[in-house]
């Protein structure tokens, strides 16, 4: 079952296309990964679907309902903003109080829990707070509530890794709880590490979708290798890219799809230190350009 | 890019309609004054109809010099400028300062590198820069229109007291802004000394001038432009520098969001359980301030009623209207010209309350709370909705505060003959016109998120109106575009009901408009 759906879905700011023909699906119960650079068109498709912004053209349904039918469809979803703004004078707990008081959502024990494992000083106002700790109410107050689909727009960027972590640790407690769950960053590792499935956005258009597993035919990995062997042998490989030599160190790029090939190329080698480094976005549209032309 | 580019892009709009606003107005009015005031005679029948106690009171002493037009350009003009050119420098100072800490973004600039020094000499600065483009650009014009009577001395006295009384309460504001805990409470405090120093001459040019100059708006009467051209008094405004001083003092000692004086801080947490009460307890500062000030606008209206008889005894003009049979009763003439602009004035905090709706839209705040809500607890309808019967209330409040002010300090006079309960009917009709300005403003803002701010020029139109049409006449088409235009002036004569209903149905109507595109617009 899908619980959202976007079909060719385009916003125009006067010349700028900012979504054009957008095309996603999300199911009940996944949590959808929305990968693009910055610009590339994220928050305005995903405000098209809180209603912030009208569609140029296209149609969004929300379980199975054209959302233009009715607003009623907005209270089944909770929503982050990448750049949060609270009231200067409330204090995080009467923000977080104020959100659980207009979604009629009462489980105070689950509200103290979570101020406790972001370690959220919720007595302070707003206005003292840090961008980190204006994230952590926000993302408090979407976590409680009953909505359907929760929706992150780039969440991590103030957080410290611990409580990135705590936040990634909540978002598989929704999923498993059976929400769905649609999460945008511009870093292909944060996202990849959750999305049972993600959408790759440039410039408005939507140039991938499915499991990232699947999308190893366009995924790259970096490799840090050193060897009392001759690695340059290497070079000449048609899965190999970016070969140079650093610091004593072999990199390369090496495409997802033809690892095999890579690991018995270099078995019989005697490898001393070998690393990878996790798949960067570039290195997506890197390749995604380079197997087009 | 440096710190100071950064601050003067951030207000770059808002200082340019500014300017032009206040230079438009200086500039652009002393050729009105050199066309309608030319010749002796009118010369000599203006002078009578400002030498009275209420004038006095509303526009500030007359000169002990020949009444020249330039003398009457900036006897009618320079305190009411001075006002103007206050809130500018309130406004501006409060946004680059404490309003940018509130918001977080001086913490962040911190954060990236800038040092406190920095920051509060660039602000500083930044208020020296406007002050002295407002300076510039009246001195040029003033000079450039080369107008008779308007010699160079009075030009650059003119020019460089209203620079230096908007760079004054730019500095001040710095500095509350350093002691106080938030930019609402500085923005009210600062415009509580603008106002409260303004009805204080009022009083004191009345009664005795010696007691007037605590009031920085008297050291530029004193200035006598174009007549005496006392420069002396610019030396008092080396306050602005105390100001800065005293606000880098307080500033560079305190923490970043600290305060040495705080607003009423209780750590008890509040339940704010609807939309409404959120609003109302993000505005109520700056509401309360403003309904205690028009009551004490009031209050210093009403003070003056006294003397108003003898004014009209003295006066050729009006003594001559009221024979000709064009003024029944120049009292109640008098009282209802002040209402007028007391209306303007209520029309302020009225038509701030609907632009707080811009702020909820503009941080995103409000597509934040609209999902994952019900329908029926929030929404734009319900934010718009709330933001106007705010708006309504406390402009009728504000306007039966003054009257009520009004009629509290006039008690004892005996002749006036307005009862509270015309007072209270004047209230309700004049209300109506505040309805129609918000309905406008409403109107702006569901077509657009920028197209809002028009509706200051409106306001200031209004007010531009009702304060020199009285003084000066203007075309009848300037009048029909504000609703004073079709109410009856209540205490004058009778209350048309017809024409109040009237007014506010098209209020109303433009509110509905203005609900209807809101519903539908793109957010920020
Ligand atoms: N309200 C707007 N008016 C005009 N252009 C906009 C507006 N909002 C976004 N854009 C433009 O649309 C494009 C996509 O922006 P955005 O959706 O914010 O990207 P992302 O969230 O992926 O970083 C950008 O070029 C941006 O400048
Ligand atoms: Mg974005």
């Amino acid at each position: 079952m899908s619980i959202l759906t976007l079909e060719n879905v385009s916003k125009h700011f006067g010349k700028v296309r900012a979504a054009e023909n957008v095309s996603i699906d999300i199911r009940e119960g996944e949590v959808f990964g929305f990968i693009g650079p910055n610009g590339a068109g994220k928050s305005t498709t995903i405000r098209m679907i809180i209603g912030a912004l009208k569609e140029t053209s296209g149609t969004i349904y929300f379980k199975g309902e054209d959302i233009k039918k009715s607003r009623r469809y907005i209270e089944n979803i909770s929503y982050v903003p990448g750049d949060v703004n609270l009231w200067p004078n409330l204090t995080g707990m009467e923000v977080i109080n104020f959100f659980m008081k207009m979604r009629g959502f009462k489980d105070v024990e689950m509200r103290d829990a979570l101020i406790e494992k972001f370690r959220l000083d919720a007595r302070k106002k707003c206005k003292t707070y840090s961008k980190g700790n204006r994230q952590k109410v926000a993302l408090i107050s979407a976590l409680l509530s009953d909505a359907d689909l929760l929706i992150f727009d780039e969440p991590t960027t103030g957080l410290d890794p611990l409580m990135e972590r705590v936040f990634h640790q909540e978002i598989l407690a929704a999923r498993d709880a059976g929400k769905s769950v649609l999460l945008s960053s511009h870093i292909l590792s944060e996202v990849e590490k959750l999305a049972d499935r993600i959408a790759i956005i440039r410039e408005g258009k939507i140039i991938e979708t499915g499991k990232l597993a699947d999308l190893s035919h366009i995924t790259r990995i970096e490799y840090i290798l050193s060897s009392e062997d001759d690695l340059s042998f290497l070079e000449g490989k048609s899965y190999a890219h970016d070969f140079r030599t650093e610091g004593g160190n072999t990199h390369l790029m090496v495409d997802n799809d033809k690892v095999a090939d890579f690991m018995s190329d270099i078995s019989s080698k005697r490898i001393t230190y070998l690393v990878t480094e996790p798949p960067k976005l570039e290195d997506i549209f890197m390749r995604y350009y380079e197997d087009k032309s | 890019m440096t710190h100071f580019r950064l601050l003067a892009k951030q207000v770059r709009f808002r200082v340019i309609m500014w300017l032009i606003i206040l230079c438009g107005m200086s500039v652009g009015f002393a050729p009105v004054f050199d066309d309608l005031y030319s010749t002796e005679e009118e010369l000599r029948s203006i002078e009578a109809t400002l030498d009275n106690p209420a004038m006095v009171a509303l526009i500030g002493p007359l000169p002990d010099a020949a009444y020249t037009t330039a003398v009457s350009f900036s006897h009618q003009m320079l305190l009411f400028m001075a006002l103007l050119h206050g809130i500018f420098g309130i406004l501006i100072a409060n946004s680059v300062g404490r309003k940018a800490e509130d918001d977080g973004l001086t913490e962040y600039l911190i954060s990236g590198g800038v040092s406190k020094r920095t920051l509060y000499v660039n602000q500083v600065m930044l208020g020296v820069l406007i002050n002295l483009i407002a300076f510039v650009i009246n001195y040029a014009g003033l000079s450039l229109l080369g107008l008779e009577s308007f010699n160079n001395e009075g030009n650059l006295l003119y020019s460089a007291g209203l620079a230096l009384f908007g760079m004054l309460f730019y500095m001040l504001t710095l500095f509350f802004g350093a002691l106080l805990s938030s930019a609402d409470l500085t923005f009210g405090i600062t415009l509580s000394i603008l106002v409260i120093m303004f009805l204080y001459r009022a009083v004191t040019d009345v009664a005795d001038m010696a007691y007037s100059v605590i009031s920085p708006y008297n050291w530029l009467t004193r200035m006598y432009p174009y007549a005496e051209n006392d420069f002396t008094w610019l030396l008092p405004f080396l306050l602005v520098a105390v100001f800065a001083l005293a606000g880098w003092f307080l500033f560079s000692r305190r923490d970043l969001g600290g305060a040495y004086l705080k607003g009423r801080g209780d750590r008890r947490t509040r339940n704010i359980g609807s939309y409404p009460g959120l609003a109302l307890r993000n505005m109520r500062t700056m509401i309360i301030s403003w309904l205690a000030g028009m009551f004490v606008i009031g209050l210093t209206y009403g003070s003056i009623f006294g003397d108003l008889e003898e004014m009209i005894s003295g006066n050729e003009m009006l003594s001559a209207a009221v024979e000709a049979g064009a003024i029944d009763d120049p009292v109640m003439f008098f009282i209802n010209m002040i209402l007028i602009i007391t209306t303007v004035i209520t029309a302020i905090p009225a038509v701030m309350i609907i632009g707080r709706v811009l702020r909820e839209e503009n941080t995103a705040r409000l597509e934040v709370v609209d999902s994952g809500t019900l329908e029926s607890r929030f929404s734009r309808t319900l934010v718009l909705v709330t933001h106007w019967i705010l708006s309504l209330l406390v402009a009728l409040i504000g306007m039966v505060l003054t009257t009520l002010g009004m009629h509290l300090a006039s008690m004892n006079v005996d002749d006036i003959g307005v009862t509270l309960g015309d007072y209270m009917l004047a209230s309700l009709n004049y209300f109506t016109a505040i309805a129609a300005a918000v309905g406008i403003g409403v109107l702006l803002l569901g077509l657009s998120n920028g197209l809002f701010k028009l509706i200051w020029l409106y306001v200031g139109y209004m007010f531009f109106v009702a304060y020199l049409g009285n003084l000066v006449e203007l075309p009848e088409m300037l009048h029909m575009a504000t609703p004073f235009h079709y109410l009856e002036n209540v205490t004058v004569n009778e209350m048309d009901w017809v024409a109040a209903g009237g007014v506010f149905i098209a209020a109303v109507v433009l509110f509905a408009a203005g609900l209807f595109l809101y519903r539908k617009r793109d957010l920020g």
